[in-house]
């Protein structure tokens, strides 16, 4: 028997493995650094407009300066949800890096801090805008299918308000405090769930035709 | 996905890697002695047998093929052994002017076996009733029984007509099995010495006990214990044979589920030989390689079912749900396919299947447009998935003990 073959065969097959895993997390990798110069970008955004309300809260005549500031608010909303997307578009294939989950942490604390921001402009300015906050599972697989259902619902209802609602995804359980405080102040046990304006919370999946008649847009 | 499927993703890529790079290695190292017949010191008589039942139709072709083969006729006897046919099978048979011998249906390995105690030559062949072989087939195979040791040469089967889509699929692999088979020879491991033409010395087949009647691929099982006793298994890719196969998916069907079970029956006869040195290639590489054939089989067929069934489950869940949530749910399903080692390993495994399949046609001499692109698209992809669900009924019906005649 030409025993070489099987050895050398084995060889081939392990260097063309360890190959395939390498490239799969030089990939991974290159993924995670892409959404780690978005975050970065949304983040200096972020602080901007920050710095804009911190500017803005000192005894100026605050009134005329609402437009930009609200403006501000609304570009750093359609860029966080964008970012949103492509993160758990990467999701569904990083497999060997953990890094992503360090990115959905970031991600998730600009969100929150987007909707305090949210809050407070709606009171400084006096503006009708509904902030929308879907809680949602990261590690839930049998939620998986509702809560595409649920992204997709709220994505229409985002279409047909457009400025009138602010938009803010939240992961409930990647092990963050400042969400953890949030979920057992309004007692959310199940995903999805939604809270409309800071009062009414939707539990389980709901239909658009629920979100329609909840949020006023 | 779940872990348990990306193992098992990881493991069957591996298996089909590293088998695939074993051809090509073998391929490498005896591509110059791949068409090379030894040299002829001896012409032996060969007795040529002919099992048959209700074959009136063909017989009278096959007898005529196998007398136009190239060989002196004072070292050729035919035989033709028919195993209780209700047609006209002997006399058609009969009018040929061979010998018949006629017997009660026992099946082809007892139709054999009768021809084998009546046949006066030193090499006994065997030929198929519905198979064709070409005229230098027997002077190409004979030379390779000069080597020591050998105790029978199959030969290259090849379609004979094809008129159905599915016999065109089965032309692209015949082809391949051909290959395949010459290349194992250099492992001392050529499996199966096929019905549709194969010659084994007398002396050694007599010693062994025959075909076993009792198993459903007497092909395999002869091989097998041939190699199990010491002997080696050469194959003439010279020699060429043209037979029929089945033209419709029911008959196709039904004769994978012949040899699947046969392969089984074998292996399970010949599992005291597994991982034994002492029985060489058929304990160290044959049944090793059977067994794990028929373990990545089902593996494959478990993830292809997992991976095809979830999406499905999920893509109603998803339009069942869009509906009662009240949004349109056309144009939301995303294919998301990115770069990752999971897509990686399933290109390369269809991409080394593709250079496999053109290096083939190319040492067989046929072109790829010959063999047809559709064909092959279809071959490549619905064709090998099937095997593993005929495998599933196959074993299914093993293990339920099944009625399951030849």
């Amino acid at each position: 028997m030409q025993r070489k073959i099987f050895v050398v065969a084995a060889a081939l097959t392990a260097a063309l493995l360890v190959f395939g895993f390498v490239l799969g997390m030089t990939f991974d990798s290159m993924r995670v650094a892409e959404l780690e110069n978005k975050l970065t970008e949304t983040d200096i955004l972020w602080n901007d407009a920050r710095i804009q309300n911190i500017y803005y809260q000192l005894p100026l005549d605050s009134g005329k300066l609402c437009g930009s500031l609200l403006e501000g608010n609304l570009e750093f909303n359609n860029k966080i949800y964008e970012d949103g997307k492509k993160i758990e578009k990467y999701e569904q294939v990083n497999r060997f890096s953990s890094s992503l989950i360090l990115e959905k942490k970031k991600y998730a604390l600009l969100q929150m801090q987007f909707w305090i921001n949210s809050i407070a402009l709606r009171k400084m300015c006096n503006t009708s805008y509904s902030t929308i906050v879907y809680f949602y599972s990261f590690n839930d697989e049998s939620a998986t299918v509702r809560q595409r259902l649920e992204s997709e619902a709220l994505s229409e209802l985002k279409q047909k308000c457009g400025n009138g609602i602010m938009l803010i995804p939240l992961p409930i359980d990647i092990g963050l405090s400042s969400v953890n405080i949030i979920k057992s102040q309004y007692n959310i046990t199940e995903t999805p769930s939604i809270l409309v304006n800071e009062t009414t919370l939707l539990s389980g999946l709901k239909t658009l035709n629920d979100l329609e008649a909840t949020v006023k847009c | 996905m779940n872990p348990i499927v990306d193992i098992l993703y990881v493991a069957f890529a591996a298996f089909s890697i590293y088998f695939t790079m074993m051809f090509f290695l073998l391929f490498l190292a005896n591509r110059k002695a791949i068409h090379r017949t030894p040299p002829l010191k001896r012409l032996p008589s060969v007795t040529v047998i002919i099992p048959v039942f209700n074959e009136e139709k063909n017989i009278v072709g096959t007898i005529r093929a196998v007398k136009k083969m190239v060989y002196p006729k004072n070292l050729l006897e035919i035989i033709v052994v028919n195993d209780g046919s209700s047609d006209g099978t002997s006399e058609a048979a009969g009018a040929e002017g061979v010998k018949v011998l006629d017997k009660k249906n026992g099946g082809k390995a007892s139709a054999f076996n009768l021809g084998l105690v009546h046949a006066g030559g030193e090499i006994v062949a065997c030929v198929d009733a519905d198979s064709y072989p070409e005229k230098g087939a027997l002077m190409n195979a004979v030379p390779f029984f000069e080597e020591d040791g050998v105790a029978a040469v199959t030969t290259s089967i090849f379609v004979k007509g094809t008129d159905t889509f599915l016999q065109r699929l089965q032309r692209i692999e015949y082809i391949l099995i051909v290959w395949a088979r010459k290349l194992l020879e250099y492992l001392d491991a050529v499996y199966v010495t096929p019905g549709p033409l194969s010659l084994y010395r007398k002396d050694i087949l007599k010693s062994v006990g025959g075909f076993d009647e009792k198993n459903m691929t007497e092909d395999i099982e002869i091989a097998w214990r041939l190699m199990s006793r010491g002997y080696k298994v050469r194959m003439s890719l010279a020699s060429k044979v043209f037979t029929n196969c089945p033209a419709t998916l029911k008959k196709f069907w039904r004769q994978r589920i012949r040899w699947n079970i046969g392969g089984i029956q074998t292996s399970l006869k010949y599992m005291g030989t597994f991982l034994r040195k002492d029985f060489k290639s058929l304990g160290m590489f044959v049944l090793p390689f059977f067994m794990t054939s028929f373990v990545f089989s089902l593996i494959g067929l478990g993830l292809f079912l997992y991976i095809v069934s979830s999406s499905l489950l999920n893509f109603v869940a998803f339009a069942g749900g869009a509906y009662y949530v009240g949004i349109n749910p056309i144009g939301k399903f995303e294919l998301a396919v990115l770069p990752d080692a999971f897509t990686f390993f399933g290109l390369l495994v269809f991409l080394l299947s593709i250079i496999w399949i053109k290096i083939s046609l190319g040492v067989m001499k046929t072109s790829l447009r010959s063999v047809g692109l559709v064909e092959l698209l279809f071959f490549l992809s619905l064709y090998i998935t099937v095997f593993p669900f005929i495998l599933m009924q196959s074993i299914w019906i093993f293990l339920t003990k099944k009625k399951y005649a030849w």
